[in-house]
């Protein structure tokens, strides 16, 4: 089977996890019998054409320009469909096309409709959700796009049961239109060197008897990160020599410095700005807890990031990362927006060794089990087969 | 001289609705108002534009039975309604919803028993009996100024002229520049496919500040002020080095019944355009206030509207009288107002619209010293008319191209240029297959360039399907070309060919 897959962002231009998830997906769909043929914008000093084992990358148009990004995306949405078209008569047809999110949603929809062939959609997370409502005629717009990119499609993929629910109350669709498919996550190549205490990380102030607390992720409202700064103040006493890291950067920053300013945590709060894979791997391995307090989140790759680096973590029970942790099993949960509780649990995983280490094993057998993505291109792949109504080779599916 | 311009996008097999929408509340009507004039023989001179896809879209089987088929069912959600506001005690919605029934019931009646289910022939068969001129646009209703393509330019007038004379059996003179979309340059095309006049508005003969100069979002620095000429639109013009003659749309009369402000339409006893009753979609409530949320409307009093609308043609008439009054006072002989508009704000957009022109005719055939004219006529008459160079310009916001050229649709005028590269590069003789594909692919881009998808997307209004049906024609324009190139159809790619064929039959 042959699968055309859309995607407007793809290593190395990555801005989210949908980039990275289109790729790993993409590399894992030929054990499954798919070949994956992906679509995506340009990009400067990155070769035209990739092909690895059954996988072949097309970058087409012109790369994401730093202003204009709407006129860009509909631009794209065009040359998608043109190079859609070509490969279609050049490879003999597709039996399939899978787009991710709205901003390819024209394409999908145009291909899907003008080469009769079925469309998938993965909707990562919805403009309402993302906004807790619809305040601005853009946001309402995107809402639109989406809403008729779900109607038209002919299965819809989410990550995490909190987002099924959400596209099945905001969008009015049959929910066996709707397949969970989780987001899948590589093991932290620096895992083995996990307990070395001396992953230097001096350039953030931390010193080798320091406890590490982290934090990565876009510092926007969603992400809770003022009630995470306001539980570390409770935490910051009881343990004198606990530092927070907290990674990232967004509309948030100049807020949250000042908020550990007037707490006079300058010095134990560190912000580090944009953190490299690399680096927040490295951190990683030095943390001790890892704290995602998110008040809005469709599934939360980063939870499993830090489990699949063996660290021992604590998240609040929002959406997807909800349904990731179990409580007292593979970490900690508590209610979102929750101060105190959180410092509760920071305050247990840093004391209770034994059950910290119990927790972050358990966390580690359950990626392996559960998010690696071959499991993922599995289940993904069974959808196609229905979807187009192809059998399996080998039989699982009739 | 009353201008009307009828067209809508290609909507067939594209969702109908909206085209419903304006044959019932606007073509019908109109069509029997007219007729009823005659009959009371009031000879109401007007020129009646038709887009070459809305009168393709009027021939259609498939329309006209459509048609019928939704003016059953809106007559069905009118009785639906009229119980439910029964039932709750909403004694003046159950009565607007009693109107509605009657009049889908009359709509009906009229198209099929009157009309012989055949809107076209109705135009036909008015213009052989009453003062009406019929003339067209361009083939897909293209914004022609921006065009800038010899072969699609050639396209747009010749296959709109063409699917004209094929429908209507006679040849049009006169040509409406879709969204009055001029520049200097076009003359020779029109001429040379035997069109002898345009319209064009105010601002390219007069110069000055164009009439739509601060509709849109846009700011004042964006618009362009045109110096002024000292001519006037009191007169038509022949275009200085051509034979094509130009009347200028007058601002003043266009913004009386256009503006959204202080327009008519806008009078709080007309019925409010955007409330729509929850399950049936039709209107029961009146404007009220324009500045009221949707929930303070207040019903609707089809009475009381029609005696404004009366009133309101009134004023309209006493606004002419006192203008062609000051013309002569300025030194124009035998003076000519001009107001052109889009034939669906009466009746689709302003409910009271089709009975205000009724109103303005009956009004002004009491008139001694003016009465309404045809373009034709007017031409015919006077025989030595002043040469003027016109402005590049149109009638949307800024007066030039800003409202379908713009930071929103860049990339649809970057996407229509690499469509029209695709389609130029077949070579070589084609099969009968490669022909067809190749000719449908060329109807493709025309779909491509109507003015409606820009509009819409300019100004947010349904833009998710107005960019949804430019990309599904590209998308279609792209398979076809690259069948061409192929050249080797096989059994699928034919029964696609065709189903396409069906599906876009624009011409």
């Amino acid at each position: 089977m042959k699968v055309l897959m859309l995607s407007w962002e793809f290593p190395p231009m990555v801005i989210g996890g949908l980039g990275r998830h289109v790729d790993e997906l993409s590399r894992c769909l030929p054990n499954f019998g798919v070949e994956s043929h992906v679509l995506t914008p340009r990009v400067n000093g990155c070769l035209d054409n990739e092909c690895h084992a059954g996988t072949h990358i097309y970058r087409i148009g012109t790369p994401m320009p730093n202003k204009d990004f709407r006129p860009w995306i509909f631009g794209f949405n065009s040359e998608l469909i043109k190079k859609a078209v070509h490969l279609y008569h050049f490879l003999d047809g597709f039996d399939l096309v899978h787009a991710h999110d709205w901003l390819v949603g024209y394409a999908g929809r145009s291909i899907s409709r003008v080469l009769n062939i079925p469309l998938v959609t993965t909707i990562h997370a919805t403009e309402s959700g993302r906004n807790r409502g619809l305040h601005t005629p853009i946001q309402q717009e995107i809402h639109d796009i989406e809403s008729n990119l779900i109607r038209e499609s002919d299965h819809i993929l989410c990550c995490s049961n909190f987002m099924c629910n959400e596209i099945i109350s905001l969008f009015d669709v049959d929910s066996k239109q709707v397949t969970v498919i989780p987001n899948g996550v590589n093991l932290n190549p620096y895992a083995d060197g996990r307990g070395n205490e001396e992953q230097d990380l001096s350039q953030y102030g931390i010193e080798p008897d320091d406890q590490v607390i982290f934090h990565i992720g876009r510092l926007v409202p969603e992400k809770g990160v003022e009630v995470l700064i306001g539980a570390f103040a409770r935490v910051a006493d009881e343990r004198p020599r606990a530092k927070l890291i907290i990674g990232g950067r967004g509309s948030q920053t100049g807020q949250l410095k000042a908020m550990a300013a007037d707490l006079g945590l300058t010095d134990r709060i560190v912000f580090t700005g944009y953190i490299p894979d690399e680096i927040r791997d490295m951190i990683y391995c030095r943390a001790d807890v890892a704290v995602f307090p998110s008040i809005y989140e469709p599934f939360g790759i980063v939870v499993l990031e830090a489990m699949a680096s063996g660290v021992p973590v604590v998240v609040s029970d929002a959406g997807g990362l909800s349904e990731i942790v179990s409580h007292g099993e593979t970490g900690l949960k508590v209610a979102r927006g929750n101060e105190q509780d959180l410092a509760r649990a920071m305050l247990l995983i840093t004391s209770d060794f034994q059950k910290a280490n119990r927790m972050r094993l358990k966390a580690v057998q359950m990626i392996k089990e559960q998010y690696n993505w071959n499991r993922i291109a599995d289940m993904t792949s069974q959808v196609y087969f229905r979807v187009s109504g192809r059998a399996k080779k080998d039989g699982v599916l009739k | 001289m009353l201008v009307l311009h009828s067209h809508l996008p290609y909507l067939k097999h594209h969702g109908e609705v909206w085209l419903f929408e304006a044959m019932a509340e606007t073509y019908v009507p109109l069509v029997m108002t007219w007729s009823r004039l005659l009959a009371e023989d009031i000879h109401a001179c007007v020129t009646i534009s038709l887009s070459p896809t809305l009168i393709q879209q009027l021939a259609s089987e498939y329309i006209r039975t459509g048609f019928v088929q939704y003016l059953k069912e809106c007559e069905k959600k009118a009785r639906w309604d009229e119980r439910h506001y029964l039932a709750v005690g909403e004694q003046e919605l159950a009565r607007v919803a009693q109107d509605y029934q009657r009049f889908y019931q009359e709509v009906r009646r009229s198209y099929q028993v009157d009309l012989g289910g055949d809107l076209l022939g109705a135009f036909k068969h008015l213009r052989d009996r009453v003062p009406l001129e019929i003339i067209t646009t361009a083939a897909t209703h293209s914004y022609l100024p921006l065009l800038k393509d010899q072969s699609g330019l050639e396209r747009q007038i010749a296959m709109g002229k063409a699917s004209f004379a094929r429908h209507l059996g006679f040849e049009p003179r006169g040509f409406w520049l879709p969204e009055c979309g001029y520049y200097p340059g076009i003359e020779e095309i029109l001429t040379q496919h035997g069109f002898k006049y345009v319209f064009v508005d105010g601002h390219a003969i007069e110069g000055g500040l164009p009439a739509q100069a601060f509709s849109g979002p846009y700011g004042l620095s964006e618009v362009e002020v045109f110096s002024e000429t000292g001519l006037s639109t009191y007169s038509p013009y022949i275009v200085k080095g051509h034979e094509l003659k130009v009347f200028g749309r007058n601002a003043m009369i266009s913004r009386q019944v256009w503006s959204k402000d202080n327009g008519y339409p806008g009078d709080p006893h007309y019925r409010e355009y955007h409330k729509k009753a929850p399950q049936s979609g039709l209107k029961y409530w009146r404007v009220t206030d324009r500045g009221l949320d949707q929930s303070s409307k207040l019903p609707y009093d089809r009475g009381r509207a029609l005696q404004i609308a009366g009133q309101h043609a009134g004023h309209f008439v006493k606004l002419v009288d006192d203008m062609l009054k000051e013309a002569e006072k300025m030194g124009y002989p035998d003076p000519l107002v001009v107001a052109c508009y889009d034939t669906e704000l009466f009746g689709h957009w302003w409910w009271e619209g089709v009975d205000w022109l009724e109103e303005v005719a009956r009004q002004v055939v009491e008139k001694d010293n003016w009465h309404m004219v045809l373009p034709g006529r007017v031409l015919s008459q006077r025989s030595l008319l002043s040469s003027a160079n016109l402005f590049e310009s149109s009638w949307g916001a800024g007066g030039k191209h800003l409202g379908w050229s713009n930071n929103e649709t860049s990339w649809m005028w970057e996407t229509l240029a690499k469509a029209r590269e695709e389609l130029s590069r077949g070579e070589g003789p084609l099969s009968k297959w490669g022909e067809r594909a190749q000719q449908q692919a060329i109807k493709e881009l025309m779909l491509m360039e109507s003015s409606d998808w820009f509009f819409m997307v300019t100004n947010n209004y349904t833009r998710d399907y107005a960019i949804k049906r430019f990309l599904e024609h590209y998308a279609k324009l792209i398979r076809l070309t690259s069948l061409v190139k192929l050249n080797r159809f096989d059994a699928r790619d034919q029964s696609w060919v065709m189903k396409i064929e069906q599906e876009d039959k624009v011409f």
